[in-house]
């Protein structure tokens, strides 16, 4: 370990070089059975959806008055992880945050494939997914168009607007890196990378340009963490069901993409940095500080938890109230206490600093406030039209096997594309960490000392 | 970059024009229809000028224009003994016995989910030609117009007609 | 239609349209056009003809007029000639497609083999088997031959005797289990006649029932509802706005008790003893008006009925009794409706009526009443021994009756008919007892056929064929009357007719002359064919009452003290088991337990807890696995699934009848229990054991939760807020809990032509679900059997909602809450703004119209409806051959993945409006009617035009302004329903 450690301390422009080239190495078997996995997974999924669209929804668990259910619940999941990814990479960046240079990449990567993720559901979801395209304002003979009045078409707009910025964002800043890629390289991941660096040459005027559409880009997704997840919350909040009329949503749902995002990414960045031995690159020190971030949200999400309890109490209308009676203590109630659990006490161990920099640890709660969250959508969506304004429609949902098998699928689709991106293109952006490396350097020597305690 | 891009592009608009191009389109018309018996519209309707209705006689009455009973044929060209109007479906009547059941092949057809009537159409003194096309000089009936909703929802705009979907949608 | 089109051209053009209407979506219709040969002019494709006829599926015959299109018959409504339904009709009657239309019928005649297997085989070698039979038998003697059938009218039942007496056999019955028999001894003994009185609820101003569930299946219920509805309606009654007050004595609720006033709880066969106890107590009150010097005696006949002893009997306290003959006894004209099968609740009924002078008003017998339809238990039992004795060669089971199924235990019918060299079944759906046959055949449906009803003095039902045959099947007497000319010789010569089209033609020539009815001639029969029968008004009869019947009364049959007592019921709408084989009478919840596709026993809570019963929930609010018991009876043991339900007695096991058949139907066959083969001949209540057993089992319902949480769905107000004109504490509550309504933020909508809307009178509603059936009928609604619904894929358009008033609610409230709930077509419509695609949106003429085909099936609109009226195809739907020529070609069939709703019947508003618009004239008021509407027995429902001040519609409003109200009105969705509110009486609770 003391070699790793060392390194951590001192990492050198080569350092930085040699472990990104490293992780860019041709994966081994176990790397390629992972893979292999993923894409089984993912296939599963397809299969069942397959078989869905066939045999029309009669074969999940779907019923009145559950309209929507697991799939809209993973959709806005999935949307959700996307959105710490632009905060990181976009927000930080204008901020100019320091600890964001090891990291963003990942987040960013996560992000594209969360959004690529996120934008299956509402397909899988629809009852006619073979006529999708009528969302879309398109000139037909028929002279009709979408209705503008549909949050569903608002949602169709600012996810894919999402999707481009991110993907355009993503991709400008891996310019130059699949530029140092490409020198290294040789075969036919010369012809791969020299496709995609469009002839980068590292030249002055090349990165005055870089720098300019790179700031610009950051700057348009800045305002899409914002927006992308209201336009998301307004699908409930427009509504006039119980549970989801509320104009808290949109802050709200922000907060908690941000919290669920950045909890996948500590998720995902942790067994990263060990397998590819990049923990010189992602440290303890850019961990600590992402954890923070997790607990910062985590007790905005525990304020707003509060605050939307309070609002039904303080409007005193029955048919809200019964509705959150149910929400805690239904027959599904035992959902909601899990959540809080999740989101808003186990994240308080984040107080304690050995706990930050325990990747153990982190790594344990992460997936727990990734539960947490998943579990919060599920509540609030299925929760809320289970008991509705008419009681004799009440009813609850219960998922089968086509939704459990799809809604696994998903996670092998994103794991797939992720580990697939990260052994093909540099997942740490050599650029930026040569940039801030000193500040690396300062940085690990402020955490090393209560880590070695640890 | 080009030697990749341009096929990519070329093979993108092919296999889109080609979805579009061999697409079967169930509900446009068929001009590919043969009939049991060559009967020729341009005979009765054009030549012996019968009008439309006096065959197709539930047009203002009715749904659906109907198609004449072999009965209404007799009327006319009578029974092989009774001599009448001798037809060129002659040969075709002697190898079958009555009653002749004609079975037709459709020209037109309309899916389940329009509900178009006949009936207020003609009353609003829409000339069957306006839809059908110049049936009176056809011998076997071709489709002119491709009858789908832009078709509709044009005249229905120039008409002033209702455009309220429900109408032909329930 | 007697004479249209062949058959063969009938069975393609059905093919052809029936592929257009059965394909969902996007596939190409039928490619073929084929013409009739020669055509028939009362058939112009494309528009419906109607034909007025007999419902054939219960004795109460109602008048109905069927729709037919392209010669099939796609729509049964009631006849508004007929004074008995008066153009309404009930589930039951809707249901008759489905038997015609159903897919289990016999297609083609069959004989058993040894190994007891069917073969097919032809109609001539069947015919020819069944004849040679009924020769050998006439050969071997008289009575040698017997018949067991349904009754099927005068002049078919007068054929089938005059048949078997040309083969020397008298042994012909006509059975009904659920018969008039106690009415009619209780009749004879009481006025000395056996006819049934006629009951005129609306000139009643309180009814007591014992046990007669006059809103279900008692007598004709659908007339009973609109007299009820009629009784129930605010008026001024001596000086002071009231409505009738009704209480019901029996063992469960049932909807009959949740319309009344009181409902009060007794043990089953006990309501003859408490009717007793109730005149008892007004002789000795002295408020019999009419019994003059005979009170006394009547008292001292009545005393072994004091109201202390019946209260131990049968568990109805010693308040409620007097309370009940208190209201008697005040009332201007009371009526006491007899029911079940004990005589002496009919005697203390009648004695009832006939003392407090109402017979003769609420309570009338006819001149010229029709005779008996059905036989005499004691007949048919008779004819079931001498079965059972090996005396019958020959036995015929036809017309629908299933003695198998329906007879009583103690008959021993079943081994008795087992026991028989020869069985023949004639009949539609093979049922139970056609597998004890050793010949099937099949015959026409009776909306095939020709026949007759005479359901009660001054009334001739004609009943005519309304379609050609769906299956090459034959009417059941013309093979009848065949047999007899061929094989009874000479015997038979009595017998003119060629068939029964000329027997029942006959049968009318006949009547003519009798009533004197012009016009004469063919004239005559073309108007009895237009209007389904002649209606004359008959004139009431002065009738002496009999004190000395009274006398005849004897204790109640089942006594009490025996821990547990099962009570079997009709359920509303299998009714005796015939109708188990319609899918839409298995899939339309029991309205007052909303349970599907089962049978069950309802048992209450205190009951349930001694028997250590419970509901075993999973993480739904559905019935999610209770507990199953054993329930020993004197014949046999069964196991049924409980409903622990507060809305029977404790103590009591209520059960309905109609499940459980062995054999009838793909729809009907190992489903819940057959109570019939349980029950003592004469009796629906036994005394059991039962005891739990470690088995649970799922009865499926679509209601959620019975509890309305105080929430605007069903509002009710007391008939004295009504009258001093005090708004209900739910109205007060609204007004400040919601903003001045309409509250708009954009401009209003703006209706230039026609502006649909309804008024519901919760007050009328009982719950009966023929508006239900009715749209299940109209609007081609799949059924997806007990699977679908229990994962709440129910798809009626319209539903009727049934709560139960929580402790605290239960005194200021009817017994319980029950409201028809079908699309608001809301101003505001939620679901409108939310669809991505402009398949929900706003019509002209103030509906929310769903666009099937631009549905892609976001259902955002279903979440955002407050309503809950939208219903998804989660599953494909299907309707097995030929159950798909009932779908009506106006109405689009839905394909999966998409939305669907209440249209509130737009084919017929369009088609109206074409109408009006080619005749160059305005559409008047009551021209459309919708489905719900136009079946509505009680006339709870009416639509109209808002924007014509004058329609009856908004009339109805404008005449209750106390009691309209919208539902749920804090969504300020402006809904075009109007609703007024149900009433109760403060002081009603007995």
């Amino acid at each position: 370990m003391a070699a790793a450690i060392d390194t951590e301390i001192q990492p050198s422009y080569v350092d930085v070089d040699r472990q990104v080239q490293r992780a860019l190495a041709p994966g081994g078997l176990k790397y390629w059975l992972w893979v292999l996995f993923c894409a089984f997974l993912t296939a599963l999924g397809g299969a069942f959806w397959t078989n869905q669209i066939y045999n029309s929804f009669d074969i999940t668990g779907y019923g009145q008055p559950t309209m929507w259910a697991v799939y809209i619940t993973n959709f806005v999941f999935w949307v959700g992880i996307a959105h710490s990814g632009t905060l990181i990479s976009a927000i930080l960046f204008l901020f100019r945050v320091r600890w964001r240079t090891a990291i963003f990449r990942l987040a960013e990567t996560m992000t594209v494939f969360a959004v690529a993720t996120a934008g299956l559901f509402p397909l899988i979801h629809l009852g006619r997914v073979w006529f999708f395209y009528w969302l879309v304002p398109y000139p037909n003979e028929r002279s009709l168009q979408p209705d503008f009045r549909s949050p569903l078409v608002w949602d169709l707009f600012a996810i894919s607007t999402y999707l481009t910025i991110s993907v355009l964002f993503l991709f400008t800043g891996l310019i130059p890196d699949i530029a140092n890629a490409r020198d290294k390289a040789v075969g036919w991941r010369r012809t791969f990378y020299s496709i995609l660096s469009f002839g980068w040459q590292g030249t002055d005027r090349q990165w005055r340009n870089f720098a300019t559409v790179y700031l610009l880009l950051a700057g348009f997704a800045t305002p899409l963490v914002l927006s992308v997840h209201s336009v998301v919350s307004w699908d409930f909040a427009m509504t006039q069901l119980p549970g989801w009329h509320s104009t808290i949503f949109a802050p709200y749902f922000v907060a908690g993409a941000i919290f669920s995002g950045c909890a996948l990414v500590l998720t995902l960045a942790i067994p990263a940095r060990r397998l590819m031995k990049i923990e010189g690159l992602i440290t303890i020190w850019h961990l600590d500080n992402l954890s923070k971030v997790v607990l910062l949200t985590s007790v905005i999400m525990t304020y707003s938890y509060a605050t939307e309890s309070f609002m039904v109490w303080y409007t005193q209308d029955p048919i809200e109230m019964a509705t959150f009676q149910q929400r805690y203590y239904g027959p599904q109630g035992y959902m909601f206490w899990m959540m809080i659990t999740c989101n808003c006490a186990i994240p308080l161990l984040l107080f304690i600093p050995r706990v930050r920099t325990n990747t153990v640890w982190l790594f344990i709660i992460s997936i727990f406030v990734n539960i947490g969250m998943w579990l919060e959508r599920f509540v609030i969506f299925v929760g809320s039209l289970s008991t509705n304004a008419d009681p004799s429609q009440w009813k609850f949902y219960v998922p089968r096997l086509t939704e459990v098998i799809i809604t696994i699928g998903s996670f092998g689709w994103f794991l797939m594309n992720f580990s697939l991106f990260a052994k093909f293109l540099p997942i740490v952006s050599m650029t930026e960490m040569k940039e801030g490396i000193s500040w690396l350097k300062q940085a690990v020597r402020e955490v090393y000392p209560y880590r070695k305690a640890a | 970059m080009n030697r990749i891009l341009i096929p990519v592009a070329l093979l993108l608009f092919l296999s889109g024009a080609a979805t579009v191009g061999f697409s079967e389109r169930p509900w446009a018309p068929r001009s590919d229809v043969e009939q049991p018996i060559p009967f020729s519209h341009r005979v009765h309707a054009g030549i012996n000028k019968i009008p439309c209705q006096y065959c197709h006689e539930y047009a203002r009455r009715s749904a659906t224009s109907g198609v004449p009973p072999v009965a209404r044929c007799v009327g006319c060209h009578g029974s092989g003994l009774l001599g009448g109007i001798k037809p060129i479906t002659q040969p075709w009547t002697d190898d079958h016995q009555p009653p002749f059941e004609i079975r037709w092949n459709r020209v037109y057809a309309l899916p389940d989910f329009v509900k178009f009537v006949h009936k207020p159409h003609i009353w609003a003194g829409v000339a069957c030609q306006e839809c059908h096309g110049p049936v009176e000089t056809m011998d076997r009936v071709v489709p002119v117009h491709e009858i789908n909703m832009g078709f509709c929802i044009n005249c229905h705009t120039k008409r002033g007609a209702t455009q309220d979907c429900f109408v032909c949608h329930h | 239609m007697s004479d249209g089109l062949s058959r063969r051209s009938f069975l393609k053009l059905a093919a052809t349209a029936g592929a257009a209407a059965a394909i969902p979506g996007c596939e190409p219709a039928a490619r073929k056009i084929i013409p009739y040969v020669v055509p028939d002019e009362n058939i112009i494709p494309g528009v419906p003809s109607y034909f007025a006829t007999t419902c054939g599926e219960c004795s109460a015959g109602c008048g109905i007029i069927a729709k037919v299109r392209e010669g099939r018959v796609i729509k049964l409504e009631g006849n508004p000639a007929d004074p008995i339904s008066q153009g309404a009709i009930c589930a039951r009657g809707q249901a008759a497609l489905q038997g015609v239309y159903n897919p289990d019928r016999l297609s083609k005649p069959k004989r058993r083999k040894a190994d007891g297997s069917l073969e097919e085989i032809g109609w001539d070698e069947a015919l020819k088997l069944f004849n040679d039979r009924l020769a050998a038998a006439a050969k071997a003697g008289k009575d040698r031959i017997a018949y067991i059938g349904a009754p099927q009218g005068p002049t078919l039942d007068r054929l089938t005797k005059l048949w078997a007496g040309a083969f020397g056999s008298s042994r012909v019955v006509f059975w009904e289990r659920i018969g008039t028999e106690p009415a009619r001894a209780a009749a004879d003994a009481c006025f000395g006649r056996r006819d049934l009185p006629i009951y005129q609820l609306d000139r009643a101003d309180v009814i007591v029932s014992f046990g007669a569930d006059f809103l279900e299946t008692w007598g004709s219920p659908v007339e009973q509802t609109r007299q009820y509805a009629d009784f129930r309606t605010p008026r001024m009654r001596r000086g002071g706005l009231s409505i009738g007050k009704a209480a019901y004595v029996s063992p469960r609720m049932g909807i009959t008790g949740a319309k009344c006033d009181a409902w009060v709880p007794a043990n089953p066969g006990t309501e003859g003893a408490v009717a007793l106890a109730v005149l008892n107590v007004m002789a000795g009150a002295g408020s019999l008006r009419h019994a003059g010097t005979a009170a006394s005696a009547i008292q001292a006949q009545l005393a072994a009925y004091d109201p202390e002893s019946v209260s131990r009997k049968s568990g109805v306290p010693v308040s409620q009794i007097k309370q009940m003959a208190d209201w008697l006894g005040q009332a201007e004209s009371p009526l006491a409706l007899p029911g079940g099968d004990d005589p002496q609740t009919y005697l203390a009924a009648y004695a009832i009526n006939a003392l407090t002078g109402s017979v003769g008003n609420a309570m009338v017998f006819l001149a010229g009443a029709p005779a008996e339809t059905a036989s005499r238990p004691q007949e048919t039992s008779a004819v079931v021994q001498a079965i059972g004795a090996g005396q019958v060669d020959v036995v015929v089971i036809a017309a629908g009756a299933n003695p198998i199924f329906t007879m009583p235990a103690s008959w021993g019918a079943a081994t008795a008919i087992g026991r028989a060299p020869f069985v023949v079944w004639f009949g539609d759906a093979p049922d139970d007892s056609a597998q004890a046959a050793q010949l099937l055949i099949p015959t026409h449906h009776h909306l095939e056929s020709w026949r007759d009803s005479a359901p009660r003095a001054g009334i001739y039902g004609l009943g005519q064929p309304v379609m050609q045959p769906v299956f090459p099947s034959r009417v059941l007497h013309d093979i009848l009357l065949e047999s007899a000319h061929l094989g009874a010789g000479e015997a038979a010569q009595s017998i003119t007719w060629e068939n029964a089209q000329d027997a029942v033609n006959a049968a009318w020539q006949e009547l003519q002359s009798k009533l004197g009815l012009d016009p004469m001639g063919a004239e005559f029969w073309n108007q009895m064919r237009r209007n389904g029968g002649s209606f004359e008004r008959a004139k009431a009869l002065n009738v002496a009452f009999n004190p000395d019947a009274l006398k005849g009364a004897t204790p109640a049959r089942v006594e009490s003290e025996s821990a547990l007592l099962l009570a079997a019921f009709p359920h509303p709408f299998l009714y005796d088991g015939r109708g188990a084989n319609k899918p839409w009478l298995q899939e339309i919840p029991e309205p007052s337990n909303q349970i599907v596709w089962d049978s069950w026993a309802e048992i209450h809570p205190e009951t349930a807890a001694q028997l250590g019963l419970q509901e075993h929930y999973k993480s739904t609010y559905l019935y999610a696995g209770i507990d199953v018991i054993e329930i020993a009876t004197p014949s046999g043991t069964l196991e049924l699934a409980v409903h622990i339900t507060p809305l029977v007695k404790p103590g009591v096991i209520a059960a309905p009848i109609g499940q459980g058949h062995t054999s009838y139907g793909r729809y009907a066959s190992g489903r819940g229990a057959n109570l019939w083969a349980f029950l003592p001949a004469g009796s629906r209540a036994v005394p059991v054991r039962a005891r739990k057993i470690e088995r649970q089992y799922k009865l499926v319902t679509p209601l959620g939760k019975s509890d309305m949480m105080g929430r605007s769905i069903v509002e009710v107000m007391s008939v004295e807020q009504l009258a001093n004109g005090i708004k209900p504490p739910i109205e007060l509550e609204e007004e400040e809990n919601t903003p001045k309504l309409p509250y708009e933020m954009y401009d209003a909508w703006q209706y230039t032509g026609h502006k649909w809307g309804m008024t519901i009178d919760v007050n009328a509603c009982t719950g009966c679900s023929a508006c239900v059936a009715a749209c299940y009928a109209e609007n081609n609604l799949p059924f997806g059997g007990k699977e679908e619904v229990d994962k709440g894929r129910v798809m009626s358009w319209i539903r009727i909602e049934r709560f139960i008033p929580s402790a605290d609610e239960a005194a200021a409230a009817p017994n319980l809450y029950i409201a028809p709930v079908l699309c608001q077509q809301c101003d505001h419509a939620p679901c409108e703004p939310v669809c991505p695609v402009f398949a929900s949106h706003h019509t002209p003429e103030g509906l929310n119209a769903q666009i099937y085909n631009r549905c892609v099936g976001t259902r955002f609109c279903e979440n955002n409806c407050p309503y809950k009226v939208r219903r998804f195809n989660w599953y494909p739907a299907e309707w097995p051959e030929p159950l798909n020529l009932q779908l009506n070609p106006d109405v689009t069939v839905r394909g999966p993945g998409v939305m669907e709703k209440c249209t509130f019947c737009i084919q017929r508003i369009t088609n109206a409006e074409i109408d009006a618009r080619t005749e160059g004239r305005q559409l008047v008021d009551g021209e459309i009617i919708t489905a719900c509407a136009q079946a509505c027995p009680a006339r709870a429902i009416s639509f109209g035009d808002l924007n014509d001040a004058n329609s009856a519609m908004v009339k109805r409003r404008i005449d209750n302004p106390g009691r309209t109200y919208t539902m749920l009105p804090e969504f300020n969705a402006l809904p075009a329903i109007t609703y007024l509110r149900s009433l109760y009486w403060e002081k009603g609770k007995a």
